[in-house]
């Protein structure tokens, strides 16, 4: 390939949570390149020595279980502190974090600009030529925050990123453009190592609509790995907290081991060396994947509500990222869309490929395909009440805008603060801050200044903000920065000085009064469930519940706090079986009402 | 702007759905910034393609300031107190389920989502079946002129406008009833 004679390549790249791949379009197709190691795909993993060598891909991983090796960085990046779980090599930086290596702490930006730096590398190996534009991907339920951050990724990688992409418009786009004169309505699922996404399309005359997009960013593969490695570890009398960073990396990639041999075989064997074995059935897989389906299938259902389309008018249901490889998952899916999904793409390339096509339309080398997508999350500013006043409701295409006027409330208020959130809760606490800004006002009498404020989400789904003063005209961009400092800070105060006023409650009478008011909605839960579906019990699931119903009753009729906990607790126990039969029950009623 | 005006369309109340979403694409393909147009000018078509795709804005628009005052149709009027009961059922429902304490209660509580979800989709047909009644109105309103009929209009307008906003809260609902059956979303 001849550089000289394009005017300009950008790079499509799929910066994924386990691996990373990226792509260009080539005579109107789009094609991934190889890195030196012959692979498409790239581990989406960094080493970092102590004199500052840096290592990425298979070499990184190769370290992995003997030398620290930062992996699934995505589900870090653009995230404070307070968001993620507790994890090894996660430090505290002011709101923010970052991650420890040999050669000092790096920020998620940082680390993902290294994996960015090494595809850049490859695409400039294979075209033969400098490589400056990208097109980079980010899972469609991303925010404001999390999608800045890869951009400035891409940027400390040398990379101009013409545009953030989402995931599954990026595999619908792999999948449509051969299907250029069909119209179709199509759901793309897409599951991979950290993430889940469900976007619903309407593909007609080279117009990819999005209609409609949900998700989850703390969903992927990594949670099986880590429900089967925690459900091992119980088994073999492990206790998680006490093994160390290195052991968990290698019980963890053991039950990723076993989640990949799960996708084909009826049973698998979780072993680890000096510690014993545990044999997982298929069965077992899905009870330990009960909740993670259920979340998902939610975000499937809310998509298509939102979409306003039927699972009967859907033509396709695309299936894509490495976690769809899961016959369970799989399953999932089919009876959520009535629909056998659409295996045909590649799960782990068709997004690197759909970013290419994205960089082919930039760069006007594929001239006949638009596409329209939307604003994943509602953008909105705190009212006065600490509620969230939605400006751009989720699911309206991009780029958009949309205005507020704002005026001073008292006499010569020379500044008001704003809020700017992202979510769909009405409490704006519940919603993620995306950062805050001081409005200034003219000195005048109270009603009299008068500020509007345009808050717009371009094509990137990141989100900027111009004042104009409506007396002057004047237009100010406003710096929107965030206010996770201070928030973080006096946040951690209050449940300090929280936990302290607790500290000095009579310990006994609250553990009695918890437990009294959970065994009094207890008792009639369980008479009503046993109601409802009782007769599905067998006689010693039947006398576990009375015996536990019995201890209550009677611990209740006493004041002694440790008794009537342990009878709750185990009334808790012996009744998860009749809550499961109940909530099944009401999903079948509720999505497949035939079938009751 | 005159959102039919920017669309370069007919100002009609009575609009063919599938050729409106045809004519956006074909404009939406020139105006987009990723084929060389302007973001201001593809936001503006964009805004223009919301209000006249939606038959409440669309009328809304037409009406403008009559809009705001007046009655409501009848018909729209008696589903008020419906809309009300399911609304307040659902968030009775949220409620009760946010404080329970222990697994099974959660659960008998959520052995009335399909009653609830069932009273919600009965809802969105009527309120379906009396937006079309009142979008059947439009060839008419066209025909005979909007100044005639201007009074006529706004009531239209009125109505459409709550008929609107009740099925989007209905559709938020059924999402969190959803939610609460299938486990929640982050």
């Amino acid at each position: 390939m001849n550089m000289e004679t394009m005017n300009e390549v950008i790079v499509g790249i799929d910066l994924g949570t386990t691996q990373s791949a990226v792509g260009v379009v080539e005579s109107g197709f789009p094609i991934l390149l190889a890195n030196e190691e012959g692979s498409r795909l790239t581990p989406s993993a960094v080493w970092y020595g102590k004199s500052g060598e840096v290592e990425v891909g298979a070499l990184a991983l190769r370290r992995q279980g003997v030398d620290h090796v930062i992996t699934s960085v995505k589900s870090l990046i653009g995230r404070r502190f307070d968001e993620v779980d507790e994890s090894e090599g996660v430090v505290r930086n002011g709101g923010g974090l970052l991650l420890e290596s040999a050669a000092g702490t790096k920020s998620p930006e940082e680390v993902s600009a290294e994996i960015l730096k090494k595809l850049k590398s490859v695409a400039e190996t294979q075209l033969g030529g400098e490589i400056s534009k990208a097109v980079i991907t980010v899972p469609a339920y991303f925010h404001d925050g999390q999608r800045a951050a890869t951009k400035r990724a891409g940027e400390m990688a040398g990379l101009e990123v013409v545009r953030i992409l989402s995931e599954p418009t990026a595999a619908a786009l792999s999948y449509g453009l051969e299907r250029l004169d069909e119209s179709s309505k199509v759901v793309v699922f897409d599951l991979g190592g950290g993430t889940f996404d469900v976007s619903v399309l309407e593909m007609r005359e080279g117009v990819f609509e999005v209609l409609a997009t949900a998700g989850d960013t703390s969903l992927g593969g990594d949670d099986f790995d880590e429900a089967l490695t925690l459900f091992a570890a119980d088994q073999l009398g492990m206790k998680w907290s006490d093994l160390d960073a290195m052991a968990r990396v290698t019980w963890l990639s053991e039950g990723r081991r076993v989640k990949h041999v799960l996708s084909s075989a009826e049973e698998a064997t979780f072993r680890v060396p000096f510690v014993g074995e545990i044999s997982v059935s298929q069965d077992r897989f899905r009870k330990l994947l009960s909740d993670h389906l259920g979340r998902m299938e939610s975000c499937c259902r809310r998509a298509l509500l939102d979409a306003q389309v039927e699972s009967g008018d859907l033509d396709s249901v695309l299936m894509v990222g490495g976690s769809s490889r899961i016959p369970m998952v799989r399953k999932k899916v089919a009876a959520i869309f009535g629909k056998e999904p659409d295996m045909t793409l590649h799960p782990d390339e068709a997004i690197a490929r759909g970013a290419a096509i994205q960089a082919g339309i930039l760069a006007g080398t594929v001239r006949e395909v638009l596409l329209l997508d939307v604003t994943p999350l509602s953008l909105g500013i705190e009212t006065m009440g600490g509620l969230m006043n939605i400006l751009i409701p989720r699911n309206t295409t991009i780029p958009c805008k949309a205005g507020e006027m704002f005026t001073n409330a008292v006499d010569f208020q020379c500044s008001m603060k704003i809020q700017v959130l992202q979510g769909e809760r009405e409490l704006a606490k519940d919603n993620w801050e995306l950062g805050g800004f001081e409005l200034p006002f003219e000195a005048s009498g109270r009603g009299q200044a008068r500020v509007g404020v345009e808050f717009r989400i371009d094509a990137d789904g990141i989100l900027s903000v111009l004042a104009r003063d409506v007396a002057t005209g004047k237009d100010t961009v406003i710096e929107v920065g965030s206010s996770a400092v201070d928030v973080t800070e006096a946040k951690v105060e209050r449940m300090v000085s929280q936990s302290v006023e607790f500290a000095f409650e009579d310990m006994n009478a609250r553990v009695f009064e918890e437990a009294r008011l959970k065994a009094n909605e207890l008792l009639p839960a369980v008479k009503m469930a046993l109601s409802q579906v009782g007769d599905l019990l067998d006689r010693s699931e039947l006398q576990e519940v009375a015996e536990a119903r019995a201890k209550v009753e009677k611990a209740l009729l006493g004041n002694q706090s440790a008794l009537l906990k342990e009878g709750v607790e185990c009334l808790d126990r012996a009744t998860e079986s009749m809550a499961t039969l109940l909530i099944e029950k009401a999903s079948r009623s509720v999505f497949s009402p035939q079938g009751d | 702007m005159d959102p039919f005006l920017i669309l370069g369309l007919p100002e009609r109340l009575a609009v063919d759905t599938g050729q409106l979403e045809e004519h956006f694409r074909r404009l939406g393909k020139e105006a987009h910034p990723d084929r060389g147009g302007s973001a201001a000018d593809f936001e503006r078509l964009r805004f223009a393609y919301e209000v006249v795709k939606s038959p409440a804005k669309r009328i809304r628009a037409m009406v403008g300031e009559a809009e705001s005052r007046g009655s409501v149709p009848g018909e729209v009027m008696d589903l008020f107190g419906s809309v009300a009961e399911a609304m307040e059922a659902v968030e009775q429902f949220l409620k009760e389920r946010a404080v329970a304490r222990s697994g099974l209660g959660r659960a008998v509580l959520d052995a009335k989502i399909p009653a609830l979800r069932k009273s919600l989709e009965d809802l969105i047909e009527k309120l379906g079946d009396l937006e079309s009644g009142l979008i059947d109105w439009f060839p008419f309103f066209d025909e005979k002129g909007w100044d005639a009929c201007e009074a006529e209009m706004g009531e239209v307008a009125r109505g459409l406008v709550f008929l609107e906003k009740w099925q989007a809260q209905i559709r938020e609902a059924t999402g969190k009833l959803f939610e609460a059956l299938l486990g929640g979303m982050s």
